[in-house]
């Protein structure tokens, strides 16, 4: 499968090799970024739902790691780089930022 | 950037293998060895030799060891660095929390305590600020055994199993996790890659090239053990999940600490102490009326954790926990107490589905369990494990030794060093330590640190001897450092026996006569590793240079 | 002690089924087989026989032990039972031989 690969000289070997680094760096870091939010913001959503702490807790580990799984992967085989930056630490960043707003809401409400 | 869904797995797959596979080698092997942690830590402390033994009594036991543990001298100096002003005299700090552990396998007690620090911590988010103290105790006497001993088992091949022993362990856990990610990734684009999945199941050819056979190996090994590898890698990274994904402790903090206090409230566990001394009553009563209410509920069995937390103060309560020997889930079953009146305080509710699922998950990793036969076979999925990892390592190389042996002959020496350290080098640096433990006299200060010496030393002078003897590979040829550790590993192997044999008595028929496993286990598995080592010498010495030189014909890889 | 003829039993089960399974890939029957077997192939016997044999093991391991263990000691049997079918397939495929002809024990089929 990997027998062509001439095609890629193209857009030039260090571009190319920049572009690489950062899809690399969004795998990892993105990933991680964008299962810190989800998985905070599914705890806080299932305690608001009146689910206990440890038990919603344990939910959002429980699909974090096959959740990094999946985003890894995708961050591969997504076409665009930027794409993937954009989708990882922004929705990443968001869902944190939700995550921490919908927290306050829920401790003032107590 | 990559034409096909399939390419970019592909890269993945190799790209991910190559930085984490040694990694991902040493967590598997010594992964493996863990699953027998308990008999090795037997083997390596001869002390320690004699029949497993219960939870002993508290009242009796026990309450002696408490009074006379004391705090780590180095925990002391790492907490003297938190807190203002000077500490205490370690020995006047008193104990305010206690557990006790044993297991089906243990022979010898862990103790250990929390010591109250009276100083205020420098940073004032510092809170839980204690000194730490544990012991291993013979419960038959209640006394402690020598310090200067390293259960290696326990103390040195489980924690190198995900920590890698490296300092601060944190690096270690974070290393770690990552090969456990990059395991779960290259297992999932193995199977995107792999063309005759189904095929070629059963598919092994080991007369073909070296390159095909590898190959085959590699598939095989990594298909016919998928699930294994795959809820390993998986659970492994749920036991540390507070450690990877900290949100309890940091984001989500608040509702955190909500929860202790609200579940404190609702146990009638109390969080804090309340400031008033107040004795403890019979423990052993406790230990007797939890285990009447397991048998009431149909679930007899032994205590394997104790623990009491404020003790001597008015709130104290006292917990106890089943062991786990007879399910996979990793459940305590605990029953808690007042440890003024030995009132029951709570039990422990069953638990929900989803706490059911991952105490299900944790414990088929964590193995408290008494099934010998599933032991082994996890040792044949670990052992597996090794075996794809190291192939693929070796499948890599074949399929460039040519080019590289051409181009850059050095680079493909130093890789074709590091993937014979990373195999017998690395058993041989079990074996050096073994050896050493054996070896070295009984009344060595820091026989411990000297123990690991050996180990990291052997490993070294593993990766050394096999760049030097590797010249053979610039002419396609095997590196000489294959049968020479190979041979190594016989020898030392034999020797530990012998060792062992020579400085406790306990030859190999002595402990299958009389039915002592742990050391005759060890001892046999370690006659086992010398035949079958000597075996590949033999066979290698057999390969001369017209065996190998096929590898290195052009590649024809598994694509369909 | 019954628990371990249960477990036994087990591995031979879950051994048997992956031998079938295997015997039921047109290659490694012609591997095991004699020429004059190889003309006719019962893959389909070989697959129920397989699986049959698997269930069977699955079944020992229930009666062994509690069913969750029995799950994981029945998956942990599969990966050394594969192995052990591929080594012996790339070695000694003659071994096997038996297996494959179990399926010409069943009724009716014996005067072909």
């Amino acid at each position: 499968m990997a027998r062509k690969p001439l095609r890629h000289r193209q857009p030039g070997a260090l571009v190319r090799r920049s572009v690489l680094a950062a899809r690399v760096f969004a795998s990892l870091f993105g990933s991680y970024a964008f299962v810190w939010g989800a998985s905070s913001l599914l705890i806080v959503a299932q305690v608001a739902g009146g689910i206990a702490w440890d038990e919603a807790w344990m939910v959002g580990m429980l699909v974090a790691f096959p959740g990094f799984l999946a985003v890894f992967l995708w961050s591969y085989s997504a076409r665009s780089v930027l794409r993937v930056w954009v989708c990882l630490f922004g929705v990443g960043a968001a869902t944190t930022v939700l995550a921490a707003q919908w927290q306050l809401r829920l401790l003032a409400g107590v | 950037m990559f034409d096909t869904f399939r390419q970019a797995m592909a890269w993945v797959h190799t790209g991910f293998g190559l930085m984490l596979g040694y990694v991902l080698m040493v967590v598997f092997f010594f992964g493996t060895l863990s699953v027998f942690d308990r008999e090795i830590d037997r083997w390596a402390v001869p002390e320690t030799r004699f029949a497993v033994q219960p939870m002993p009594s508290f009242d009796q036991v026990l309450a002696p060891v408490f009074q006379r543990l004391r705090p780590d001298p180095d925990d002391v100096e790492r907490t003297a660095r938190r807190v203002a002003g000077e500490l205490p005299d370690a020995a006047s700090l008193p104990l305010v929390s206690l557990f006790a552990y044993t297991t089906h396998r243990d022979p010898v007690l862990l103790v250990g305590a929390e010591f109250g620090v009276p100083n205020a911590p420098l940073d004032p988010a510092d809170d839980h600020l204690h000194v730490h103290g544990r012991a291993q105790v013979d419960p038959r006497s209640g006394e402690f055994l020598p310090e200067n001993r390293l259960q290696i088992g326990t103390e040195f091949f489980y924690p190198m199993h995900y920590s890698l022993n490296a300092s601060p362990a944190i690096i270690g856990y974070w290393v770690v996790g990552l090969a456990a990610m990059s395991m779960l990734a290259a297992l999932v684009t193995g199977l995107v890659i792999h063309r005759r999945l189904l095929r070629e199941l059963f598919t092994f050819r080991p007369r073909k090239r070296t390159q095909r056979s590898t190959l085959d190996l590699h598939n095989l090994t990594g298909v016919v053990a998928l699930p294994f590898h795959f809820f390993f890698a998986l659970t492994g990274l749920l036991i540390f999940a507070a450690i990877y994904l900290p949100v309890h402790d940091s984001l989500l903090q608040p509702l955190d600490r909500q929860h202790e206090v609200m579940e404190a409230a609702r146990t009638g566990l109390p969080h804090e102490p309340a400031g008033v001394p107040a004795p403890l009553a019979s423990v052993d009563a406790m230990v007797a009326q939890a285990k009447a209410r397991w048998a009431q509920r149909g679930i007899p069995g032994e205590v394997g954790f104790l623990t009491i937390e404020h003790v001597g103060d008015r709130n104290g309560y006292v917990s106890v926990f089943r062991a786990g020997s007879d399910r996979v889930a990793l459940v305590g079953e605990g029953i808690h107490f007042r440890a003024s009146s030995g009132e029951i305080l709570h039990e422990d509710p069953a638990p929900s589905a989803v706490h059911a699922v991952s105490e299900f998950l944790t414990g088929l990793h964590l193995q408290h369990f008494r099934h010998w036969l599933l032991r082994w076979l996890y040792v044949v999925g670990g052992l597996v494990g090794c075996v794809c990892i190291a192939t693929g390592f070796i499948f890599f190389t074949e399929r460039r030794k040519r080019q590289w042996a051409l181009h850059s002959p050095q680079a493909l020496r130093w890789v074709d060093a590091f993937a014979v350290t990373a195999v017998t080098g690395m058993v041989l640096a079990v074996l050096g330590m073994l050896v050493a433990n054996r070896a070295l006299p009984a009344d060595l200060p820091a026989r411990a640190m000297w123990e690991e010496r050996v180990f990291w030393c052997t490993w070294l002078c593993t990766l050394l001897h096999a760049y030097v003897r590797s010249a053979a590979l610039i002419r396609g040829e095997v590196s000489a450092a294959w049968r020479e550790q190979c041979i190594g590993i016989a020898a030392l192997a034999v020797l530990a026996v012998a060792l062992n044999w020579m400085t406790t008595g306990d030859h190999l028929w002595h402990t299958v006569t009389t039915g002592y496993w742990p050391v005759a286990g060890v001892d046999a598995s370690l006659l086992t590793v010398a035949f079958i080592a000597f075996t590949a010498a033999v066979r290698l010495d057999g390969r001369g240079a017209g065996a190998t030189s096929t590898a290195v014909e052009p590649v024809e890889v598994s694509r369909g | 002690m019954a628990d371990a003829a249960w477990l036994w039993l087990a591995a031979v089960g879950s051994f048997s089924g992956t031998v079938w399974l295997a015997l039921a890939m047109p290659v490694h029957w012609a591997q095991v087989m004699s020429a004059a077997a190889t003309r006719r192939h019962p893959a389909l016997v070989l697959r129920c026989l397989g699986w049959l044999a698997l269930a069977a093991a699955l079944a020992a391991c229930l009666s062994a032990d509690a069913p969750t263990m029995a799950v994981l000691v029945w998956v942990m049997l599969l990966v050394p039972a594969a192995l052990l079918v591929a080594m012996v397939l790339a070695w000694r495929p003659a071994i096997l031989r038996c297996w494959g002809a179990a399926v010409y024990l069943r009724p009716g089929s014996s005067g072909r």
